[in-house]
């Protein structure tokens, strides 16, 4: 809302400086999100050097045939040459003068010049000259009674300073300059002058029903339609001072009529519409429902759509106006415009805004009419513009209104109890001040001992109707800067839970390892699926997708976290970020049969393309289906899991080297190199590693408790090294459960230690190195018994997998 | 027979030799030569018995004597020669200390989760709790139990995502929705802030984002008021930005009254210094606490939310929005 403060000022003059009234209107109401100067610059007293003269002569100059030579009197003890190009300067005029010193702006102060051969000694000023218009034809005359000398400030809006307010949806209130005066009353106590309601002499001939008729088919919908008849209009251009308001304001003036239904919307927050009565069918003004699937082509010349929820001004026979927002061109006013239809009412809001955002039309009316205006308001504004249009534009205004109005609400006092405000707010105001704030805030006050009744103005009725709403509006007013600040003496638990803990555990450790965590959208393309190679059947495919998406590229929840991390990798790739590594942490979402989604944790981080030897000695890591099982067992290790390691058949994954992670019968994970043809839909180029961590399946598979003590430190530890070939078909993690079950307790590790393929071994033979650990905690074992130990995993082996033991 | 000055002599002898071994080895050579089983030294000590009884004691006692002077002296000068050679064997390890260490790998975290961690750090230490809530909600949670009535403009299909499927559902426009979850299941009273992504209908530029991040607060006890929701806002600023110079004034959510917006002085990089609005928050509405089925005569409270995305730029001169969501290392890195 942009508020012109000359215009402010007509109603509230509190004694602060523009800066000031910017800080009291943020401190208490309103933010004040910028200030603007329009037309002269204010600054060094510049104003004071535009001057209105009087023009005592106006000669031909001797040497130029468009020039004149002006003698002016500005009230000075001499008059003033001044040298003028404008065709329509004459002696006799009044008119508006810049003296030399003067600064328009974007230019350089005037000088004194000589204009071939002739001195000027100022400038008489145009329109466009002095901002009050885009254009002019020539200098601006002004009315014959000023005085020369007078500062053209005082006769003219020559300088202009606008707050734009940042306004709160609960405030409509304050769309209007009369509201915000108001405001400026209650927050500063400068005094508020009234506003001029009084109608003018009904001078038209017969009453208004002579000329049109009324009819409101939807009352649900417009609670009041006011209409009134003003005939004799003279069409043309509005004076200055409401033309220079307008524009300050932000609108652009048109002609009179319609800048007068502007001007009053700008003043008293209440759209008005005007109509040219003679292009109305009937004529007539029928307030109904718009059909399904009707038509009407607004203002601005484009064809909308309208539905049953969308109501619609009609004359006789068809759709005029779409309520509250935009009308039709072909009853609108024109250049050829006598009688003129004026229209105030009051439509209901959540229709005003649903038929906003179902026509994509949105205009200053509705942006007032959708947060809701008052019943009571139409007959002000209708008073002051029919009283413009007479005065303005000749009119004359027809006896009589027609007003279909549903009742106004009852009028109920709030209760406003001492205590709990000052329990509310931690402060202690006395009843005498919560009082003179609801009174400069146009509430009558009746003051009981331990209670005010309050009842609340109708320009505030929304918003204000309990007794918290009361306690906001004493509050700040009173001053948010004078509430103390103390912190709440508490007992809270003031902890992580143990699965948040968890989560940040396993954040701080990938990123440790090297990947930088991303943030991806979570709305990602349907498509998605596809590109992961998701079978037809596939649960995955099922998505909790968006009614209203942005763009088909986020249009369903994700179902998984890898094509995010993709789509980073393909964007580091694009910047020769050939390979790198990065993890998300963050939600999947499953469609729920209640409508609603299954959100899941996981944790996935992706390695791509193949580093480069940039290290003068250290060997690049490996980027493969190893690394990955190495790094999803650390993230396991972390919250003690040790999970088995399984064969997998994700389809986006390698086909065979990929691998899951399982625990407790939790899958807790799945790892390994994307596929080639996922990759290649993603565009992303090189070898890849994923982990992907089921959150919420490895927290059920952690260990609860914590650990306990094993005397292990008083026994020797037994390695024993046994080396065999098998078939390479047989997994590595089936040898070692072999040889833990085949040695018993006594076996407190065992692990693969190195692996060889090769033609020394044979084809589809892989020769492999297992390490046992080999004690008892309670003592130390005999050779005999270690020995037996060794010969029963050594038998297990060559049993069970035909190992053929080496050495 | 060896007389006392003819030992003097060996003696002397072989100081001279031992001084003058220039190696590790040549020294055991002179050890040999001089105190070794077949020195004159050993000669003389293996006859002594054959003198008479003054004289032994006069040879015997110079021979010893003489024996272990050779001995320390072999013994420093072996310390001595081994210093040297370690001395010369280490400064063959020489190599460029100043070349590029081997590399350990370390990420970033995102900055939107060190901003988050960091806040949450400054309510954990004050006794919050952390709670977290579900994305994909239902109007109810989000809109209708936080007094915010049916066509009301924040439910529009313009400002909100629409699930398709049964109506109501919704993704979260604010985790404020969290705050209802928290307190159907809770009783008073509650210290609780509750992170998350959530979901507006904004189209993507450098300062919007249809999804983006919030980080909300609730507090309901017997006897909280402004002051304390003004208390706990002043510590968090100056915690967060170290900001001690802070404004409040009003502004409006429908689950708030009286609802006010924290700005703080900031001073950007460049050395500008304007007011930055940190957060919103207000008492809660005792509407809300109608929904939630606790009395709000008995129980007051105060609930609070900030955008993290726009703390995180604001803090680290961010320009862009979109940075935040594109993974580009060359952003992410820069704050590892």
């Amino acid at each position: 809302m942009k508020l012109p403060l000359s215009w402010l000022r007509e109603y509230v003059r509190p004694a602060l400086d523009d800066v000031a009234l910017a800080a009291h209107l943020t401190d208490a109401g309103p933010a004040v999100e910028d200030v603007t100067h329009l037309r002269m610059p204010t600054v060094g007293g510049n104003l004071e050097q535009f001057r209105v003269g009087r023009v005592v002569s106006a000669e031909q100059h001797p040497d130029a045939d468009r020039l004149r030579i002006c003698q002016l009197d500005l009230g000075e003890p001499e008059v003033r040459q001044v040298v003028c190009g404008a065709p329509n300067v004459a002696a006799g005029q009044t008119v508006a003068v810049a003296l030399p010193g003067a600064v328009l702006p974007g230019r350089d102060p005037l000088g004194e010049v000589q204009l071939r051969g002739v001195i000027s000694r100022g400038m008489i000023l145009s329109e466009s000259e002095l901002e009050l218009a885009a254009e002019s034809a020539g200098i601006m005359v002004l009315p014959d009674d000023i005085l020369p000398g007078t500062p053209v400030a005082e006769v003219l809006p020559i300088a202009e300073t606008v707050f734009e307010l940042e306004l709160t949806s609960n405030r409509p209130d304050l769309m209007g300059i009369y509201g915000i005066a108001r405001e400026v009353h209650a927050i500063t106590s400068a005094p508020l002058a009234p506003l001029d309601v009084s109608e003018p002499e009904p001078t038209g001939a017969g009453s208004v029903g002579d000329y049109v008729s009324l009819r409101v088919d939807a009352p649900e919908l417009c609670p009041r339609y006011m209409a009134r008849v003003v005939t004799d209009v003279r069409i043309g251009p509005s004076p200055v001072w409401l033309r220079s308001r307008l524009e300050a304001a932000g609108m652009r003036a048109i002609s009179n009529v319609v800048d007068i239904t502007n001007y009053v919307m700008l003043l008293t927050g209440q759209p008005l519409h005007a109509f040219d009565l003679d292009r109305m069918a009937g004529p007539a003004v029928v307030v109904r429902r718009a059909h399904d699937g009707e038509p009407i082509t607004t203002l601005d010349g484009q064809t909308r759509i309208m539905d049953s929820d969308v109501l619609t001004i009609c004359d006789a026979e068809r759709p005029a106006v779409v309520a509250g927002i935009m009308g039709a061109a072909d009853v609108e006013v024109s250049a050829a415009t006598t009688r003129i239809l004026l229209e105030a009412a009051t439509f209901d809001a959540p229709a005003v805004l649903h038929a906003a955002l179902r026509l994509g039309l949105r205009s200053e009316s509705s942006s007032r009419f959708e947060k809701g205006l008052p019943i009571e308001l139409p007959p002000v504004a209708m008073a002051i513009a029919c009283r413009l249009l007479v005065e303005l534009c000749g009119g004359q205004l027809v006896p009589g209104t027609l007003d279909v109005a549903q009742p106004p609400p009852a009028v109920t006092p709030v209760v406003l109890r001492h205590a709990r405000l000052n329990a509310v707010l931690g402060l202690d105001i006395s009843p005498d001040e919560s009082a003179a704030i609801l009174r400069r805030l146009g509430c009558e006050v009746t003051e009981a001992r331990t209670t005010h009744q309050v009842i609340v103005p109708y320009t505030r009725r929304r918003d204000v109707a309990r007794e918290i709403d009361l306690i906001e509006e004493v509050a700040r007013i009173h001053g948010y800067g004078r509430v103390p600040a103390h912190l709440p003496r508490m007992v809270g638990h003031g902890t992580r839970t143990p699965a948040q803990r968890r989560v940040e555990q396993l954040r701080r450790y990938v990123v440790d390892q090297g990947y930088s965590e991303i943030v991806s959208y979570r709305f990602v393309p349907a498509s998605d699926v596809d590109r992961l190679r998701l079978a037809d059947d596939d649960p995955r495919r099922q998505f909790v997708r968006l009614a209203n998406p942005i763009s088909e590229e986020m249009a369903v929840m994700r179902r998984s976290m890898l094509p995010g991390l993709l789509r980073a990798a393909a964007q580091n790739q694009r910047h020769q970020r050939v390979h790198g590594a990065v993890c998300e942490l963050g939600r999947t979402y499953a469609p729920a049969p209640d409508g609603r989604a299954e959100e899941r944790e996981y944790l996935a981080a992706l390695t791509f393309g193949a580093p480069a030897q940039d290290h003068w000695r250290a060997p690049t890591p490996p980027v493969d289906v190893h690394a990955a099982v190495g790094l999803a067992e650390a993230l396991c290790g972390i919250v003690g899991v040790r999970p088995d390691i399984e064969a997998n058949h994700a389809p986006y994954l390698h086909p065979v080297r990929q691998a899951r992670l399982v625990a407790r019968d939790h899958i807790v994970g799945w790892t390994g190199e994307i596929h080639p043809l996922v990759m290649r839909s993603f565009d992303v180029a090189g070898p890849s590693a994923l982990v992907v961590i089921d959150l919420q399946a490895l927290g059920a598979a952690a260990p609860t408790g914590v650990p306990q003590f094993e005397d292990i430190l008083g026994v020797p530890m037994s390695m024993r090294d046994l080396a065999f070939v098998v078939a390479d078909e047989v997994s590595a993690a089936t040898l070692v459960a072999t040889a833990r079950r085949a040695g018993g307790a006594l076996v407190r590790d065992a692990r693969i230690f190195d692996r060889y393929a090769g033609a020394q071994i044979g084809a589809q033979r892989v020769s492999l190195a297992i390490r046992l650990v080999i004690a008892d905690p309670s003592r130390t074992l005999t050779d005999d018994e270690i020995g037996t130990v060794v010969g029963a995993v050594r038998q297990a082996l060559t049993h069970q997998h035909g190992a053929e033991l080496r050495g | 027979m060896a007389t006392a000055h003819d030992i003097a002599q060996l003696k002397d002898r072989a100081l001279v030799d031992t001084a003058a071994a220039a190696s590790v080895a040549a020294l055991e050579a002179v050890r040999v030569a001089h105190t070794g089983r077949r020195s004159q030294l050993a000669e003389i000590l293996s006859t002594i018995g054959q003198l008479s009884a003054d004289d032994r004691g006069v040879i015997g006692k110079a021979a010893n004597i003489a024996r272990r002077e050779i001995e320390a002296a072999l013994g420093s000068r072996k310390a001595e020669l081994e210093a040297a050679e370690l001395t010369e064997k280490l400064d063959h390890d020489r190599t460029d200390v100043t070349l590029p260490g081997d590399p350990y790998p370390r990420g970033a975290m995102h900055l939107l989760t060190q901003v988050r961690l960091e806040i949450e750090e400054i309510f954990l230490a004050l006794g919050y709790e952390i709670a977290e809530g579900p994305e994909v909600e239902t109007e109810h949670y989000n809109f209708t139990a936080l007094n915010t009535p049916e066509g009301h403009p924040a439910r529009s299909s313009s400002d909100t995502f629409y699930v398709e499927g049964p109506s109501g559902v919704i993704l979260r426009t604010q985790t404020s929705s969290v705050q209802v979850r928290v307190m159907e299941a809770r009783t008073p009273p509650l210290y609780v802030i509750s992170p998350g992504a959530v979901y507006r209908r904004d189209d993507v530029d450098a300062t919007h984002s249809p999804m983006f991040h919030q980080l909300e607060g609730l507090a309901v006890d017997e006897g909280l008021s402004l002051a304390h929701l003004t208390g706990t806002l002043k510590h968090v600023a100056s915690q967060l930005l170290g900001s001690t110079e802070y404004r409040i004034i009003p502004d409006f959510f429908p689950f708030t009254e009286p609802s006010i917006q924290l700005l703080v002085r900031w001073t950007d990089r460049t050395g500008r210094t304007s007011w930055m609005e940190l957060l919103g928050a207000g008492m809660v509405d005792p509407n809300v606490f109608g929904f939630a089925g606790y009395d709000s005569e008995r129980w007051t409270g105060f609930a609070f939310g900030m955008g993290l995305d726009r703390i995180a730029m604001v803090r680290h001169g961010v320009p862009d929005l979109r940075m935040l969501f594109d993974g580009d290392l060359r952003f992410l890195e820069q704050f590892s």
